[in-house]
């Protein structure tokens, strides 16, 4: 019978067991201030983020990411005229700085198609160093991740998309709270915009983002254009400059940064479709949106 | 043949009756207690519970099934958590003062009986700490924290001879670290700090916010955390700041109160709030998660039955902390949930935090690796926990040269 009540009132116990909760007076402040941290809007946080990092005079991302030396052609032997030796003077000018020779020897790797593959350290490196940042485009964005470039986590697109119809794609981008917003885009509104209004497009999507993420950071790549044989036989993507130019124009006074990617326009860069590109132009293109975006420091060369 | 007296007669069929009477209640019993919802989790003990076990003509034969069969018998009986408690009374009221694992101590303490280095190899998570720094190039801080026994140990009970118990704990330690910590791993050794603290009176219980552990669970407050931050952030090359403790739960209820069933005194836990400066402005991203927070505490874990979970919701693989201190440097923390608490500490000095618990970190660990070079690494777990862990090991891989 003793067990019989000791099993009973156990079975009872345990099936009506639960915790009750109050909160009493002296517990307010600490509630109460757990409730203002979490209830926080994440703008409001990052725009307080940003303004700390201005007074501190941090890093900023260069306005004006760094330009691509100009290609020189080479003089056939033949037209070099006779000279005499230079005389013998030390230099009055520095030679160029590291970046400029890194620049230059992408440059060169673009030209040649002798791209340097990136290591899994060096796109784990890259991986880590955008964390902040998110890609917002097409197909052309959606390489990225299919190139195996950057992880989707970083990478938004629809392909196909034009800028009047990118909202969700950004809105899904924004959701992550980055610190930069890059956008990628390639052919799509060059028929289904006009270069005013392509401009006005990217004007409102601006302010979209300014008024959703106050401080942060915006870029836009250039347009580039379809190969030398599409061009040939769509005006309508050919067209693709008339829509640029004015973008390069607009940007410095929109406080948007403008990476020109025109350095990389090699035909041999181009698949075989003549709008999307291959995997050795995405590994140059990290490189050079990262140093734009963050700059030099670690950037493995 | 002699007849049975009637009363004999008797006597045989109650007999009888009885024994069919607890027969049946048996097979009634295990037959209700078959279909007794099962549970996958005992809250209370914060610990998964046992599953029925798989069943394999191998795993029959070698008897891993029984002994699984019995554990999981023992975790899913109805009524569990009450037995536990009658087996806890019974005990103390026979003068037993350890109750499964746990010291019934003075003063409603309840201290967990410490796990103690035996001598020979170096525990695996001290392997995986020492190829952080030799083989990937970390600098590396380990903190491990010492248990409750150790640093309180006037509250453990005369059978325990708990100062003999923490010196057996101290110097162990000491030898394991003489021994086996490797070159370019430093050790920020919090004892002194904690021992002090608790020489100086206040865990009498007259002011509960000063207690460095807690009564019925086996984590650290945040008191605990608080005295120990300038010894580990030092040990880092960074300051620590002040704080001031706000109370945000007064009637808290461990792991250790489930597993001893002694449910007496009732735990208060505190959280830090900056003193006289802003609140450090943070967005935190949860592996896994959508969206951010902008807190590392979580009301959620407050409210739920385990209010410790205040400290960001409980564990996760990974998640990343950036704060308002772009310019300071990146700190990669390795740990278990004693490191919880000491997190809304540490945001004033980096920039970026990257905590990963390796028991639940489902990521590649030499792409975590590769990607975070040039952060800080911390290393913070109890002593329990660290020199019984085998997660921490397998998240540090040979590096490939």
């Amino acid at each position: 019978m003793l067990c019989v009540a000791l099993l009973t009132m156990a079975f009872l116990l345990s099936a009506c067991s639960h915790r009750e909760e109050t909160i009493s007076p002296d517990l307010q402040e600490g509630i109460s201030y757990l409730e203002s941290l979490a209830g926080r809007d994440p703008r409001d946080v990052m725009a307080e983020q940003s303004r700390r990092a201005a007074e501190r005079e941090t890093t900023v991302p260069p306005t004006e990411p760094p330009t691509m030396p100009p290609e020189t052609e080479p003089v056939p032997p033949s037209d070099l005229p006779p000279t005499a030796p230079p005389e013998t003077e030390p230099p009055t000018t520095a030679g160029p700085s590291e970046e400029e020779l890194t620049l230059e020897r992408w440059r060169q790797e673009a030209e040649s198609n002798n791209v340097r593959m990136l290591s899994a350290e060096e796109l784990a490196w890259f991986a880590n160093r955008l964390s902040d940042t998110v890609f917002v485009g097409d197909s052309i964005t959606q390489a990225l991740i299919t190139d195996g470039v950057l992880p989707e986590s970083e990478v938004f697109y629809k392909r196909g998309v034009i800028l009047r119809e990118i909202g969700p794609t950004l809105d899904r981008a924004l959701a992550t709270y980055p610190k930069n917003v890059v956008f990628l885009k390639g052919l799509n509104d060059c028929d289904a915009e006009e270069p005013d209004t392509f401009i006005q497009r990217y004007a409102d999507w601006v302010t979209y983002i300014r008024e959703k993420l106050p401080g942060v950071n915006i870029f836009i790549c250039s347009l580039l254009p379809p190969s030398k044989a599409l061009g040939a036989v769509r005006p309508d993507l050919a067209r693709s400059p008339e829509f640029d130019g004015p973008l390069k124009t607009w940007c410095p006074t929109a406080g948007v940064t403008y990476i020109d990617l025109h350095w990389l326009v090699y035909q041999h860069l181009y698949l075989s479709d003549g709008i999307h590109f291959t995997k050795s132009f995405y590994q140059l293109f990290l490189r050079y949106a990262t140093i734009c975006i963050k700059g030099w420091e670690g950037v493995p060369r | 043949m002699d007849r049975l007296s009637a009363d004999k007669r008797k006597k045989i069929r109650r007999g009888f009756l009885l024994a069919m009477v607890f027969m049946l209640l048996w097979v009634l019993a295990s037959v209700v207690n078959a279909f007794f919802p099962k549970r996958s989790m005992s809250v209370s003990e914060r610990r998964a519970l046992a599953g029925f076990p798989r069943i394999t003509i191998a795993r029959l034969l070698d008897g891993r099934f029984e002994a699984d069969f019995e554990e999981y018998a023992k975790d899913q009986i109805m009524g569990r958590d009450a037995l536990v408690a009658l087996d806890a009374a019974v005990s103390r009221g026979t003068g037993n003062v350890l109750s499964s694992g746990v010291w019934i101590g003075k003063d409603g303490w309840l201290i967990e009986d410490p796990e103690i280095w035996a001598g020979g190899e170096a525990p695996s998570a001290l392997l995986g700490v020492n190829r952080l720094a030799a083989d990937w190039g970390y600098d590396v801080t380990l903190a491990v924290i010492p248990e409750a026994a150790e640093i309180l140990y006037e509250k453990l009970p005369w059978a325990s001879d708990g100062k003999k118990l923490a010196e057996r704990s101290r110097a162990s330690w000491e030898a394991l670290l003489s021994e086996h910590l490797g070159p370019g791993v430093r050790a920020a050794d919090v004892t002194e700090a904690l021992r002090s603290a608790a020489e100086s009176g206040a865990q009498d219980g007259k002011d509960r916010a000063k207690e460095l552990y807690y009564h019925t669970d086996h984590h650290w407050t945040m008191e605990g955390a608080r005295i120990s931050l300038p010894v580990i952030l030092g040990a880092m090359g960074e300051q620590a700041g002040s704080y001031r403790l706000l109370k945000v739960c007064s009637d808290f209820q461990g792991t250790l109160a489930s597993v001893s069933g002694v449910h007496g005194v009732k735990d208060e836990i505190y959280v830090a709030m900056p003193q006289g400066r802003e609140e450090e402005p943070v967005i935190v991203r949860v592996d896994g998660e959508e969206g951010v927070r902008t807190s590392v505490y979580s009301m959620e874990g407050l409210r739920s039955s385990d209010p410790y979970t205040v400290f960001m919701g409980g564990n996760y693989g990974r998640f990343t902390v950036t704060t308002g201190e772009s310019g300071k440097g990146k700190l990669l923390v390795l740990k278990d949930s004693y490191f919880n608490c000491l997190l809304p500490m540490l945001l004033e000095n980096y920039s970026e935090i990257t905590v990963v618990d390796p028991r639940y970190f489902d990521g590649d660990p030499k792409l975590l690796l590769l990607s975070m070079q040039g952060a800080d690494v911390l290393v913070l777990y109890s002593r329990a926990t660290f020199l019984t862990d085998q997660s921490l090991e397998r998240l540090v891989p040979e590096r490939e040269q």
